[in-house]
């Protein structure tokens, strides 16, 4: 019972932690913080959807997942590509693309729709925590500001956490679908890493000041 | 099978907990990284200003010195010289002494020799005031201020309220100020279109406080645009190289306002 309001209802408010923060601060976020507002807003649609659908009508859910990864995917890349010049950020679009017909190709012909899609779930992991530490080794030449004023900062360290640490539950996706103590308490500790990002979005979404964006190589 | 399960769920909880121990490890390298290399550059750029206020001093130091031999120069030998002259044109005794063209003559002669002797005098004092070596600031912005009085000008009022730490400023400090006011004095008078200014100097503990105001047209534009301005630039850095600060309040038909505070030790 416990698990279930943790993960239902507990993880799923706490995206208004995030939302309220930009929302607040709206005037300030560039465009890249305005994606990730997206993100989170998109997050908490599919997740109601998925809780209504699992909850009220038992229906199954994993279809979502399918879905769900490669927009996730397309809003995070374009979210990182806000900090490249416009070659790079075109790069970026296609890879977005190219992530989801792999990911269409992933649910037509390898892991159906009664599956989790662990590999493109896997794939996007990896991806983004390559984006995110190629933005921390750039962003560590930054010396302007202090670590900690820099909002964007908050936001991939959010995305690196998040991403890093459950890349191993995506890697075993399915094996997390099976009811059980262990996997319940796989599930606790991916919600909770999910609260910790939705903090550090909101932490960056305060800490965001007009004209913070600032394009690393052009 | 049912172990190699659980096995495996036991490794994914490691592996998650391995893979945040190593993110915020990361984070938390990379951030004290970036704060050490920050503090770098903030201690190089320390170093760099309390250079650039070493050179600054020097330059002020050596233009004082220059000024003052400039003056002294002046003051000693034009000043003599004139004074010589004047002496030879009225002990020169021509045929006829009642000649009144003789008489004309050496009348406009003194009053030129006099006017020219005055002009010195003042060109002389304005680049190196004696009296501040000698009696302090209080006694050299008094006498500027006498001087301006005397031309009508201007109404300069100097009130002091903070002799004994005025007597205790080491001379170069005391100059900057000096030079300082000097330059606030001028701007009025050329451009303010004042009739009156007050000078106060007041002292709280380890601070000195002179106030300038002037019943002006003012200013417009904000305190940094003020602060481009030839006169405003010199007053800054000579005030930088004190180590004073400075705040000015000013608006159009408000008359013009600066307080100085200058740290004592």
């Amino acid at each position: 019972m416990l698990f279930l309001i943790y993960t239902t209802f507990i993880t799923s408010l706490s995206v208004l932690i995030p939302i309220t923060y930009a929302f607040i601060n709206y005037r300030n976020l560039p465009r890249a913080f305005k994606i990730i507002l997206a993100f989170i807003i998109f997050s908490a649609i599919m997740n109601a959807i998925s809780n209504v659908q699992a909850r009220v009508y038992h229906l199954p859910t994993l279809w979502i997942f399918h879905i769900y990864t490669p927009f996730e995917f397309a809003f995070l890349m374009a979210f990182f590509a806000e900090y490249y010049s416009k070659g790079i950020r075109y790069i970026m679009y296609g890879i977005s693309a190219a992530f989801a017909v792999f990911c269409l190709l992933n649910t037509l012909f390898i892991q159906n729709a009664n599956q989790m899609d662990g590999y493109a779930r896997s794939l996007d992991a990896i991806i983004l925590i390559a984006c995110s530490m190629l933005f921390f080794a750039n962003n560590n030449m930054d010396l302007d500001s202090k670590w900690a004023d820099n909002s964007s900062n908050w936001i991939v360290a959010g995305i690196l956490l998040y991403y890093a640490s459950s890349l191993g539950m995506f890697i075993f996706f399915n094996m997390v679908t099976k009811p059980g103590i262990m996997t319940s308490i796989i599930w606790c500790a991916s919600a909770t890493i999910l609260i910790i990002e939705y903090v550090l979005f909101a932490i960056g979404f305060y800490k965001c000041k007009p004209q913070q964006t600032t394009s690393m190589s052009r | 099978m049912q172990a190699t399960t659980d096995n495996i769920y036991v490794q994914m909880i490691l592996g998650m907990c391995g893979a945040l121990i190593l993110v915020v490890s990361f984070i938390l390298f990379s951030i004290r990284n970036q704060n050490r290399l920050l503090r770098q550059r903030q201690q190089f750029q320390a170093a760099e200003i309390v250079h650039q206020k070493d050179l600054l001093g020097a330059v002020i130091q050596s233009q004082e010195a220059e000024r003052k031999r400039i003056g002294q120069d002046l003051h000693d030998d034009v000043g003599t010289t004139l004074s010589g002259l004047r002496l030879l044109i009225e002990m020169f005794k021509p045929a006829d002494d009642k000649d009144q063209q003789y008489l004309n003559f050496v009348k406009s002669s003194k009053l030129t020799i006099d006017k020219i002797v005055k002009d010195v005098r003042h060109i002389s004092h304005n680049l190196s005031p004696a009296t501040l070596g000698y009696y302090g600031l209080a006694a050299a912005i008094n006498e500027h201020s006498d001087i301006i009085n005397q031309s009508g000008k201007l109404t300069v009022t100097v009130i002091n309220d903070a002799d004994a730490v005025l007597e205790s400023l080491p001379l170069a400090n005391a100059t900057a100020l000096y030079r300082v006011l000097e330059e606030l004095m001028n701007n009025t008078i050329k451009h303010s279109g004042a009739s009156k200014a007050d000078i106060q100097f007041n002292s709280t503990p380890g601070k000195l406080i002179i106030a300038y105001k002037d019943n002006g047209k003012g200013l417009s534009g904000s305190t940094s645009q003020l602060k481009k301005g030839m006169g405003m630039q010199n007053i800054e850095s000579r005030l930088l190289n004190i180590n004073a600060t400075c705040d000015i309040t000013t608006k159009p038909g408000e008359g013009f306002h600066i307080q100085i505070n200058y740290p004592v030790i």
